[in-house]
C-alpha cells in the first residue's frame, strides 16, 4: 500500500482494472473526498452525495477503459461523471433547494440571530458559510457548478472547462456573474443583520 | 481606469488572479476614489472570506464508510464474475479443441482410407480359381493386395484363390466395418506362394 500511494491515478486505475483491490482502495481513498463534497455541495443532500459517490466508482469499476488520459486528468474525468449523476439525481429526487427557498431563508437569518443573546464571531461566520451554500444552491446551474469547481474546488479555469465541456472564457465569466451574484446576496444579508443587531 | 474596467477585473483581483500589474494596481487606485467600487471589491472580498471558511469546514467531509464497504464488496464481486467468465472461456477452449482435435483425426483417418488403392476392373484370375470356380467374370472392385508378412512376396510362383472370411476381418487390416454387419461374409483373394503359404490378400466387392 505504501508503494501504491506513490502511483499516479491512471497507474492505479489500472493496476484496479486488473483486479488488484488494494489499487482500487488507493485510488477510492485519494478521489472520494472530493467527489462527495462536488456532489454534497452541488446537490446540498448528503444523501445524493453518497449516492453519487458510490455510483461514480462503480462506473469507473465497470469502464475503466473510457477514461483517456489525453483528454484530461482523472479528477475532471470523475468530476464531469459526478456532475452528470448530481443533475439526475436532483432531477428525480426533486430535491433541488428553489431559488425561492432560499431567499426566505437568507431573510429568516436576522430574526434567527436577535434571538441569540450574543452574536459571536465563530456563530456568524458558521451563518455566513450556511448562508454562502444555500446562496450557491440557488444559483442556475452554469453558475453553480463554476463556483463550486472553481471557488470551493480551487480548480483552475482550464480544467473547470474541462470538467464543463465548454470555452476557458465561458467558465471565467460565469464565475463572475456567480460570484456577484453571491457577493450581493451576503452584502444584502449582512446589512440587514447589522441593522437588526442595531 | 472607470467603473465597467473595474467590474471586469475585480474578481481577478480578490482572487490573485495573475494579471497586468499595472492594471492590478489601478483597480486598487479606482476603489480608493469611488465609494461604489470600494463597495463592490469589499464584498468580493468578504465572499472569498466566506469561501474559504466554507472550504476549511468541508476539508474534513468525506463519503461515509458504508460507501466504501459497499464499493469494496462490488469490486470482488467483479472480480470473481471476471475469473468466472475467464474459466468458462477457458472451459469451452479446451472442449472445442478437443472436438477440432477429433474432427481432425476423423478426417485424416478418412483421407487414408479414401487413398488407399484400389483395383477396379477384371480381377486376374489364375487356372486354379476357375477350377473353383471362384472367378467370374464382370466388374469387381478390390483393394490392394495387403501384405501378411514382412518377408518378400516370391516372384512368379504365385497363384490367387478366392475365399470368403468374416467381415470382421476387415478390422485387422484397419479397415472400417460395419458393426452391424460383422457377422457378413466378404470376399477376398488370397495371394498363395509355391509352398501354398497365404503372402497377401485383397477384398473384393
Amino acid at each position: 500500500m505504501k508503494v501504491l500511494t506513490n502511483l499516479a491515478d491512471d497507474e492505479l486505475l489500472r493496476l484496479a482494472g486488473s483486479g488488484a483491490e488494494d489499487a482500487f482502495t488507493t485510488l477510492y481513498q485519494r478521489r472520494q473526498a472530493a467527489v462527495y463534497r462536488f456532489a454534497l455541495q452541488m446537490s446540498g443532500s448528503p444523501s445524493i452525495a453518497e449516492e453519487v459517490t458510490q455510483d461514480v466508482f462503480m462506473m469507473l469499476l465497470r469502464d475503466s477503459s473510457s477514461y483517456d488520459a489525453s483528454r484530461g486528468t482523472l479528477a475532471s474525468y470523475l468530476y464531469g461523471i459526478a456532475r452528470r449523476l448530481v443533475w439526475r439525481r436532483m432531477a428525480q429526487s426533486r430535491s433541488q433547494i428553489p431559488l425561492a427557498v432560499v431567499e426566505s431563508d437568507e431573510g429568516r437569518t436576522p430574526e434567527h440571530l436577535v434571538a441569540l443573546p450574543c452574536v459571536e464571531r465563530d456563530l456568524a461566520r458558521d451563518e455566513s458559510v450556511r448562508a454562502l451554500r444555500r446562496s450557491i444552491l440557488g444559483l442556475p446551474a452554469g453558475y453553480r457548478e463554476a463556483v463550486v469547481l472553481c471557488d470551493l474546488h480551487e480548480l483552475s479555469y482550464a480544467e473547470a472547462a474541462n470538467v464543463l465541456g465548454c470555452a476557458i472564457g465561458t467558465v471565467r465569466s460565469r464565475l463572475h456573474r456567480a460570484r456577484a451574484l453571491l457577493a450581493e446576496r451576503l452584502a444584502a444579508r449582512t446589512s440587514s443583520t447589522s441593522r437588526c443587531l442595531v | 481606469m472607470n467603473c465597467t474596467e473595474f467590474e471586469n477585473v475585480v474578481v481577478a483581483i480578490v482572487r490573485d488572479e495573475v494579471i497586468d500589474s499595472a492594471e492590478h494596481r489601478e483597480g486598487l487606485v479606482h476603489a480608493d476614489h469611488c465609494a461604489r467600487c470600494s463597495h463592490r471589491l469589499a464584498s468580493e472580498r468578504a465572499l472569498s472570506a466566506t469561501v474559504g471558511a466554507a472550504i476549511a469546514d468541508d476539508a474534513a467531509k468525506q463519503a461515509p464508510p458504508h460507501v466504501s464497504k459497499m464499493l469494496l464488496e462490488g469490486f470482488r464481486e467483479r472480480r470473481i464474475a471476471g475469473r468466472r467468465r475467464r474459466h468458462s472461456w477457458i472451459r469451452w477452449g479446451v472442449t472445442g479443441a478437443v472436438a477440432a482435435m477429433l474432427l481432425i483425426g476423423s478426417a485424416l483417418m478418412l483421407r487414408k482410407t479414401a487413398e488407399m488403392p484400389v483395383v477396379r476392373g477384371t480381377v486376374p484370375v489364375a487356372a486354379d480359381d476357375e477350377a473353383n470356380g471362384v472367378a467370374e467374370t464382370g466388374e469387381e472392385v478390390a483393394t490392394d493386395f495387403i501384405p501378411l508378412s514382412y518377408d518378400p512376396v516370391p516372384a512368379g510362383t504365385t497363384s490367387v484363390v478366392r475365399v470368403q472370411l468374416p467381415r470382421e476381418a476387415l478390422i485387422a487390416f484397419g479397415l472400417p466395418v460395419n458393426e452391424d454387419r460383422t457377422e457378413d461374409l466378404v470376399q477376398a483373394d488370397l495371394l498363395l506362394d509355391e509352398n501354398g503359404l497365404a503372402r497377401a490378400v485383397r477384398f473384393v466387392e
